[in-house]
């Protein structure tokens, strides 16, 4: 039976239990540091198991090119979009390509030699160093100017509740990796519950008031010095927690009972999208993650009429025709909701008036491996949509089997982190990736 | 006659007249007669120290004692018996020109000072005590909240007698064809096996290990844990579902992990670790723990035991630390900080229970189709925390107005936390409701630091906890459970003045078998005599004469005790010359030594304040103590009777000293010596009673005797236990209680529980009105 209240286990473990009292008093204090412009976002998105590369990749180079099958629904942007073929992961050692593919995506560095034993090659631990999105975001975050109440917030959708390298992309340091929250009544508490538990504690405050007057009655002359000061100490409280004016920004509602199962993707991709877009607006974060299921990952899109896993079809060879489509149709699945996102965010103006959020948000949309039944981390998919980091959209670039610690640097480069290298130095030595 | 001399005299007369009226009735009028009009005497240098302090020494004072800004400011009040303060009033004051008094001179102001301001007696009588209107401690909260939450879903915390977790060994694939090998007790968490496995008999691949128990908190704080171990490994502590630290995932490079978790002292925790190989190439595991102000170490056995033990729930809010300036924790002051605490943690208490509904409560309470038994399961969690049946009106104000609105089940049960746990009832137990109803929030707060249980908050609705018959069943029943008795050993570390943290490093060159792991052994040993005090009824003065010490292999080898290397902890009898119960415990005199040397003055002034209960002024200015360098000839006791020869310097080391120096024999580590750089120890010492006699001892275990038999002493215990108890000033319910539960101890054959019972009865019924004093220190004057 499911609970009414209740989500998963580990929702305490994201930390909205303990110490929440700064944020309790005052939301604001963060949320709305910056109103001028010059607003950044990133927001990385993850789906797995390589693509069809023929269906995926536009053949021509240059801001003249057509988009193939599964990049199609990005037609609105083909303006705004930036597709990089040719950019490879080259980090090597232990795990296997899943497992690398997904470990050192946006760390640029090895795993640890560890005790998980993927498909093939040697077992590997987590990877051993930060993430680019949370390097960025601790330089976000070093800055008054740039600092948000959460700085980064990692979504997901149907990952497993299991940690190992092929559910875990976002790394805090070496061997620390961060859980994605996949639950989104569990987001909604991480972003509004505070504010709802403000509503709560407001809602006492007059009974306690009565109370302490009661038991005042009761005691002697000298007693009542310490319930005079608690008086006032609820006094106080309730003046600070009167409403406050830039806190006011809508809280969306869910709804309330929709199940974690893997028929529930589209709907649960739905939510945590809006809820992305909320917390956008709210100026909670600038980085976001958002991963769709794992590496390895086994989601059967029957609501496309798919019946089987996607990993299991990703294995298939290209003469099978049947898994190609099917394989082409889940890309185009995951393309649409990258274009929901991306029109959500062109709709939506900034708060200061200039220009709409998709302006100053880049989209990076990838993958663990560059090709399902190949394992190859060569040609990794990264597509970019949207602006912000002064990147020259627009255009199908080519390149020739550049590292992709180049294009972490480039991401840096793009928020004015100018840091020279990134992950496995030796991978770095022509510095980021000309983009702009 | 003056007022004062009249009831000097009345005071004087009512004390031995009691004291002869118990032993011999013929003669009491002919004594008190002689015995008053001798006292006459003593009325007229009353009269003359009245006026020489008016004239030498008021200008400074003040003309009570009180104290003047830029003279002496601080109020003139201590401990020293007459002679004593006439011999320092002789030999410093006044100031300008000591040693101008005559010694009557100085008599009589000594007599006039100790009556009129100066003595404890004369403190309480002008100022007495009140009850203080308190809150609950941060502590008693932690605790209040986790017994509540165990009382509303009816699992009670278990502690069984069998020490170290339950290790169960497997072998197969975890969900195939897994076979149990190996089932035993075993407390040890740090291995290195030399083949990768932990039984010849299994595979090197697919053995499982899992360690099993429970886990009890020493003390209260943060704990972290450290893993190291190349094979899958979860930590699991309080809950077994959501590992602490969770190692499945090993990097070899990189396999320590650590977490950290706040736990209360004296309660139990589920404590799990499993661990799994495959195909690993090594298999080495290790736990340790670093306790609050703790070092790393492994979790010692004596804090483990195999059985099971529900899930607590903890609080992690912060709270800020509690007034302890007069000796123990109380909740007479509140903050900001305090109150903010407070509302965040009753969040975290409303976010716990909603987050997992079904671990904290009952099967129905947790239906959601069922909004009516989730609001039984609130009104029942209500009534034990306000600790009384509840009436329809609190029905409605706690319960039912929180489920009305449009808000969710989640919302709703998340304000009936928020309002019941900041409820002025909840934080300010006993001091509202019916008598009964103050009895048991009195009784549970005193012996548990916690809430009444059902079936006291059931007697008290039935008005049956308010007379003395009521209350002594009720009273023995709580002072069984365990939660009495670890109360009890927190009680023995405050008095022995280790609850706080200190760095016990010792210069390694010296003493290089004093490092983190002999000192955590060391600590062990002295927790486990610790609790075998709190656990039985014994004689506690045992504490302090008793032979028996707790000495593993380690230890013996330092300590002497005659154990083979590999020796676990036992109970062993020391050498009787150096018996002093705890007090020559080597972890106590290591605590009371500098790194190189022991430290007669830190020692001497542990003996007086905490064992003796005397009160020191914190020396006039500070001094750096003499180091060997300086005087290289001089052993410790020389050097520091050398710097504390001056006359403003004895008027306190005068006391301290000569109670150190007869723990000459312990080095800085603790361990006996008989002689210092070539020099016989000498552990002679001395003490002058309160009341003005001269005592000698030779050694630490004739100390401990003196301790042992001492009315001071046991004045002393009975009063830093009844306010770490009570957390509130004894004097409060009467001044005159001191002395009837001390001779309740006494007459108890020095037994805690019985004097529990007493001071339960007392705390249930505090006197009105409280009683003058008797001076038994006025009356020994003139009883030399």
């Amino acid at each position: 039976m499911t609970s009414l209240y209740s989500r998963r286990d580990f929702a305490k473990k994201i930390g909205i239990s303990a110490s929440a009292l700064p944020f309790l008093l005052n939301l604001s204090s963060l949320g709305h540091a910056s109103p001028t412009s010059g607003k950044q976002r990133l927001i990385v998105v993850f789906s797995p198991n390589g693509v069809i590369p023929t269906n995926f990749w536009p053949d021509q180079e240059g801001d003249q090119f057509d988009l193939k099958p599964i990049m199609a629904p990005l037609a609105p942007f083909k303006n705004r979009l930036l597709t990089l073929h040719g950019v490879s992961d080259k980090i090597r050692g232990d795990g296997d390509n899943h497992m690398r593919g997904m470990g050192c995506l946006l760390t640029g560095i090895e795993l640890y030699p560890g005790n998980i034993q993927g498909g093939s090659d040697t077992p590997a631990g987590w990877a051993s160093g930060i993430s680019i999105d949370q390097e960025i975001k601790k330089h976000l975050q070093a800055r008054p100017e740039t600092q948000t109440r959460f700085g980064s917030l990692e979504f997901g959708v149907g990952v497993p509740s299991r940690a190992d390298t092929w559910t875990r992309m976002v790394y805090e340091g070496p061997n620390r990796p961060i859980t994605p929250v996949d639950d989104p009544y569990a987001m909604f508490n991480k972003l509004y519950g505070q504010r709802k538990d403000q509503e709560s504690v407001r809602s006492i405050l007059d009974d306690l008031q009565s109370d302490l007057a009661k038991l005042r009655s009761n005691v002697s002359q000298d007693d009542r010095r310490l319930l005079d000061e608690h008086e006032a100490l609820v006094r106080e409280f309730e003046k600070q927690l009167s409403p406050n004016a830039a806190d006011n920004h809508a809280v969306p509602s869910l709804d309330p009972k929709v199940e974690d199962s893997n028929d529930n993707i589209p709907t649960l991709t739905r939510m945590q999208t809006d809820l992305m877009l909320h917390a956008i607006q709210a100026d909670f974060a600038r980085i976001f993650t958002f991963q769709f299921t794992n590496s390895v990952g086994q989601a059967k899109m029957r609501w496309l009429g798919i019946e089987e896993d996607h990993h299991g079809l990703s294995h298939e060879p290209d003469s099978n025709e049947q898994a190609v489509e099917k394989l082409t149709k889940i890309n185009t699945w995951y393309c649409e909701q990258i274009a929901y996102l991306a029109q959500k965010l062109a709709d939506t103006p900034e708060s200061d008036g200039n220009g709409s959020l998709l302006d100053n948000t880049t989209i990076l949309w990838t993958n663990e491996l560059g090709k399902g039944n190949s394992h190859t981390l060569e040609n990794i998919p990264f597509v970019l949509i949207g602006g912000g980091l002064g990147f020259q959209m627009g255009r199908s670039l080519k390149f020739k089997n550049v590292p992709h610690n180049r294009l972490l640097l480039s991401l840096a480069h793009g928020f004015g982190h100018s840091i020279s290298q990134f992950g496995n130095a030796n991978h770095c030595n022509d510095g980021p990736l000309a983009l702009s | 006659m003056r007022h004062a001399q009249r009831l000097l005299i009345a005071v004087f007369l009512r004390h031995f007249t009691s004291q002869f009226l118990a032993t011999s009735p013929g003669m009491v009028s002919a004594s008190c007669v002689a015995l008053a009009l001798c006292h006459l005497a003593a009325a007229q240098d009353f009269e003359q120290g009245k006026a020489l302090w008016a004239t030498q020494c008021a200008s400074c004072h003040g003309s009570t004692g009180q104290g003047v800004e830029n003279h002496f400011a601080d109020p003139l009040t201590g401990d020293l018996s007459i002679k004593e303060l006439a011999e320092v009033i002789q030999a410093t004051m006044p100031e300008g020109a000591p040693k101008s008094l005559t010694d009557p001179q100085a008599q009589a102001l000594a007599q006039f000072v100790h009556h009129e301001f100066y003595s404890p007696y004369a403190q309480l009588r002008n100022s007495p005590p009140k009850i203080a209107f308190s809150r609950l401690t941060a502590d008693q909260y932690r605790r209040s909240v986790s017994d509540l939450m165990a009382i509303c879903n009816g699992q009670a915390q278990a502690w069984s007698q069998e020490r170290g977790l339950q290790r169960l060994i497997t072998q197969g694939e975890w969900n195939k064809d897994r076979k149990d090998v190996e089932k035993k007790v075993d407390g040890k968490l740090v291995w290195d096996w030399p083949e990768n496995k932990p039984l010849g008999e299994i595979d090197h691949e697919k053995w499982q290990i899992r360690w099993s128990g429970t886990l009890l908190a020493p003390t209260s704080g943060r704990y972290e844990f450290l893993l190291d171990s190349t094979i899958n490994t979860k930590l699991f502590v309080n809950d077994e579902r959501t590992p602490l630290i969770d190692a499945s995932v090993v990097s070899y490079e990189k396999s320590t992990n650590s977490a950290s978790i706040f736990l209360v002292a004296g309660q139990v925790y589920r404590f799990v670790l499993d661990a799994s190989k495959n195909k690993e190439p090594k298999a080495r595991l290790s736990l340790q723990w670093k306790p609050p102000s703790g070092v790393l170490e492994p979790i010692p056995d004596s804090l483990l035991s195999p059985t099971w033990a529900p899930q607590t729930l903890l609080i992690e809010t912060p709270f800020p630390p509690d007034d302890a300036s007069v000796g123990y924790e109380r909740g007479t002051s509140i903050s900001r900080d305090w109150f903010e605490a407070l509302i965040a943690s009753a969040i975290e208490v409303g976010n716990q229970i909603t987050e997992d509904p079904k671990r904290w409560m009952p099967k129905q309470a947790n239906d959601p189709t069922n909004l009516e038994h989730v609001k039984k399961w609130c009104a029942l969690w209500v009534s034990a925390a306000l600790r009384r049946p509840l009436t329809p009106d609190d029905t409605q104000r706690f319960v039912e107005a929180h489920f009305d609105g449009e808000s969710s089940i989640a919302v709703g049960i998340k304000k009936v936390c928020l309002m019941t746990l900041t409820s002025p009832e909840f934080q300010y137990p006993g001091f509202s409701g019916s008598e009964d109803e103050k009895n048991i929030a009195r009784l549970a707060l005193a012996l548990w630091d916690s809430l009444p249980d059902p079936w006291m908050i059931e007697l008290a609705a039935k008005q049956e906890c308010h007379h003395p018959d009521q209350l002594r069943p009720i009273i023995d029943r709580m002072i069984r459970d365990r939660r009495f008795e670890q109360k009890l050993t927190r009680f023995y570390l405050e008095w022995l003045g280790l609850h706080s943290a200190k760095d016990l490093t010792k210069t390694k060159d010296r003493f290089e078998a004093f490092d983190e792991s002999l000192q955590s052994d060391l600590r062990q040993s002295l927790q486990r005599i610790l609790s075998d005090y709190a656990k039985d009824d014994v004689d506690i003065r045992g504490l302090l004469n008793s032979d028996a010490i707790y000495l593993n292999g380690k230890l013996s080898s330092v300590f002497g005790g005659g154990l083979p290397p590999d020796a676990p902890f036992q109970k062993v009898a020391m050498p009787t010359e150096r018996a002093a119960g705890v007090l020559s415990h080597p972890f106590v005199q290591a605590y009371y030594a500098y790194h190189d040397s022991g430290s007669p003055i830190h020692r001497g002034v542990f003996l007086a304040r905490r064992v003796l209960g005397r009160s020191l002024r914190p020396p006039i200015d500070a001094i750096i103590p003499a180091s060997e360098e300086t005087d290289p000839g001089l052993t410790t006791r020389q050097r520091v009777a050398k710097q504390t020869s001056g006359a403003m310097c004895q008027s306190c080391h005068r006391i301290i000293n000569p109670l150190g120096f007869a723990f000459e024999n312990y080095d800085a580590i603790g361990r006996f010596r008989a002689e210092e750089n070539g020099k016989p120890i000498d552990a002679a010492g001395a003490y002058v009673t309160s009341l003005g006699d001269q005592v000698e001892f030779n050694s630490s275990k004739q100390l401990g005797d003196f301790l042992a038999a001492s009315p001071e002493v046991h004045q002393a215990i009975v009063k830093q236990l009844f306010q770490f108890f009570v957390k509130q000033p004894l004097p409060a319910y009467g001044l005159d209680q001191s002395d009837s539960l001390t001779k309740s101890l006494q007459n108890h054959g020095f037994k805690v529980r019985p004097l529990m019972q007493d001071i339960g009865l007392l705390i249930c019924q505090p006197p009105s009105i409280p009683k003058p004093p008797a001076n038994p220190a006025v009356a020994n004057l003139e009883n030399p």
